[in-house]
């Protein structure tokens, strides 16, 4: 799948789905309420899949650049310096162990 | 005026007149004892209750005392701090040692923390007195405070409207005078939101500006605390007095708190006019901006964050941090058990019993965010956008400004679960980090309160609130809910 694709992929949202993530993340919630919140997350979701792609470093301006703690010593490390030795990411995102073995499966 | 130097007040309504600032002035100089204001304000609490329901736990025994312990301190002759017995009630977001503390939540039901936030020890220092712990949304997830189990508190101006959340109880209470100052918590918009459809002044203040520690977290790289008062002089009272760095708040500034004076002229204000308004609402700004030029300000047009944008960044980040937070919540910690075989089956009970339908909505979409590495990025690289745009705006201006909300308040129960675009113009400032505050300026047809909202500089918050002080100066004194 190309990135798009994959997007897009992540903002349909069944009922069951609902379910399956209610039990992960250990808030049960019964066949009525997964069915509600499955109607009101899709177009959430939907409305976050339609912001512009790129990441948070791309975004910033020069001046934003700037750093934002003066009390913080020193300048940001570069990126690949802050990820090197981190076992997997994903646009800057360090992914935990499992939830990288879970994502590499469907990404690009 | 910021001293009050007149006779002392000889009644109840006479005490409930006064700004905070006046009552502590009034208390240091021994014209009115603490504990006559404590009483004042607990009866108004009594006749106020059956209408509003701002309070979840009223503090009677502890307020007492705490007066007591203001004027015993006077008699002895100690210094007294600058909010000598001034009454305050706390949104139920900060932990209180011996008080019951719920986020408006059943999960905590029941629990009784061991240590007071920060911001309560700091407002004890400073010789504030507690009378209770007030409504608001579960979690502070919700924009009219009737996302809880608990009693709703009602629009003071209108009980059949809602008071805003989620700092609901907050703004009710100050609105009604049954606190003279409240504090409350700022994700998306939580103070400034319920600041305006009731009327009074809600501060959020730079990111970090006020330690959080204590503070029950929703989203952390957005949550902020601050005051809700009856004007820019009290709140900027209560921020002189809870600023500052805290050694147990690594994300709290060691920048100290300067009071700055200032007047109108020659300030120079951002407006952006796009946006659909409620007519009273749109004639209630126009009247404000006209306000700020009568009185010497300069208005120029800038380009603001575009609000679906941040809106839908807010929602998705917002959500992926609540689910980590959340995460605490196990059923054998704090409040709530639901006792099963097994420590995962006792959690997934007690958190599905305990939590109410808006807290798993988002706590399923962030622990889904949380597996969409590409969905979040975006969010990510949105807020940025945000930023950006935001500090290009001010680097054109002294200030921004805009309507908190562009109707009043809703009806109860009138509200969609999708109540995000109540925040359309004030998230942009919380995914920024910026101080931005909510003040009354106008009325609709209806008699109810309009908000300003008005976002300033990193860090230049007693600026903001100088500026807003000026702005009620010449705006004149706005009309207060009936006693």
């Amino acid at each position: 799948m190309d990135r798009v694709a994959v997007v897009r992929s992540r903002t349909r949202m069944t009922q069951d789905e609902v379910s399956a993530l209610a039990r992960v993340a250990l808030v049960g919630v019964g066949e009525a309420e997964a069915a509600v919140l499955a109607a009101v997350l899709t177009p959430l979701l939907a409305r976050i899949a339609d912001l512009p792609a790129g990441t948070a470093e791309e975004a910033q301006s020069t001046r934003a650049k700037v750093p934002l703690r003066t009390d913080v010593p020193g300048a940001a490390l570069p990126r690949e310096v802050a990820l090197a030795g981190v076992p997997a990411h994903a646009g800057g995102l360090v992914l935990a162990r499992p939830l990288a073995a879970r994502t590499a499966g469907d990404a690009p | 005026m910021n001293s009050f130097t007149g006779p002392a007040p000889n009644s109840a309504a006479s005490i409930l007149a006064l700004s905070a600032v006046e009552i502590a002035a009034a208390v240091r100089a021994g014209r009115l004892a603490a504990a006559e204001v404590a009483r004042a304000y607990l009866e108004r609490i009594d006749a106020t209750e059956p209408h509003v329901h701002a309070y979840l736990h009223v503090a009677r025994v502890r307020a007492l005392h705490e007066a007591a312990a203001v004027d015993a301190a006077r008699a002895r002759g100690e210094p007294l701090g600058p909010l000598a017995g001034v009454p305050y009630a706390l949104k139920d977001m900060f932990v209180t040692a011996g008080l019951p503390t719920t986020a408006g939540s059943a999960i905590l039901g029941g629990w009784i923390p061991p240590y007071d936030a920060t911001v309560v020890r700091r407002l004890r220092a400073a010789g504030a007195v507690l009378l209770g712990k007030l409504a608001l949304d579960e979690f502070g997830m919700g924009t009219t405070g009737e996302r809880s189990p608990f009693p709703v508190a009602r629009n003071p101006w209108a009980h059949d409207r809602v008071a805003g959340g989620s700092s609901s109880g907050a703004a009710a209470a100050v609105a009604a005078r049954s606190a003279a100052f409240a504090l409350g918590s700022d994700t998306g918009g939580s103070i400034r939101l319920p600041a305006a459809y009731c009327g009074v002044v809600g501060v959020r203040p730079t990111w970090g500006r006020v330690s959080r520690m204590g503070l029950v977290a929703f989203a952390s790289s957005l949550d902020a605390v601050g005051p809700l008062a009856r004007d820019a002089a009290d709140a900027a009272l209560v921020m002189s007095c809870i600023a500052g760095h805290d050694p147990e708040d690594s994300t709290s500034i060691a920048e100290p708190w300067r009071t700055t004076p200032s007047g109108l002229a020659g300030v120079t204000i951002g407006v952006d006019r796009s946006g659909d308004l409620d007519a009273d609402v749109a004639a209630a700004f126009e009247c404000a901006l006209a306000t700020f030029t009568a009185a010497g300000a300069t208005l120029v047009d800038v380009a603001l964050p575009d609000a679906g944008e941040a809106l839908a960044a807010y929602a998705a980040l917002a959500a992926a941090e609540a689910a980590s937070n959340l995460a605490r919540y196990d059923g054998l910690r704090f409040g709530l058990h639901v006792p099963q075989d097994s420590f995962e089956a006792t959690a997934a009970a007690t958190r599905a019993a305990g939590f109410g339908a808006e807290v798993k909505r988002r706590v399923v979409l962030g622990t889904h965010l949380q597996r969409a590495p590409e969905l979040l990025a975006r969010a990510r690289a949105a807020r940025s956008r945000v930023t950006t745009i935001l500090a290009e705006a001010l680097a054109r201006c002294d200030v921004l400004a805009s309507p908190t909300a562009r109707a009043p308040a809703p009806r109860l129960q009138h509200v969609s679960a999708d109540s995000l675009d109540a925040d359309r113009f004030l998230v942009a400032a919380s995914l920024a980090g910026l101080p931005a505050l909510s003040l009354p300026c106008g009325l609709t047809a209806t008699r109810l309160p309009i908000g300003l909202h008005l976002v300033g500089p990193r860090l230049h918050d007693a600026r903001l609130l100088a500026l807003a002080g000026a702005y009620e100066a010449a705006r004149g004194r706005f009309p207060e809910v009936a006693l």
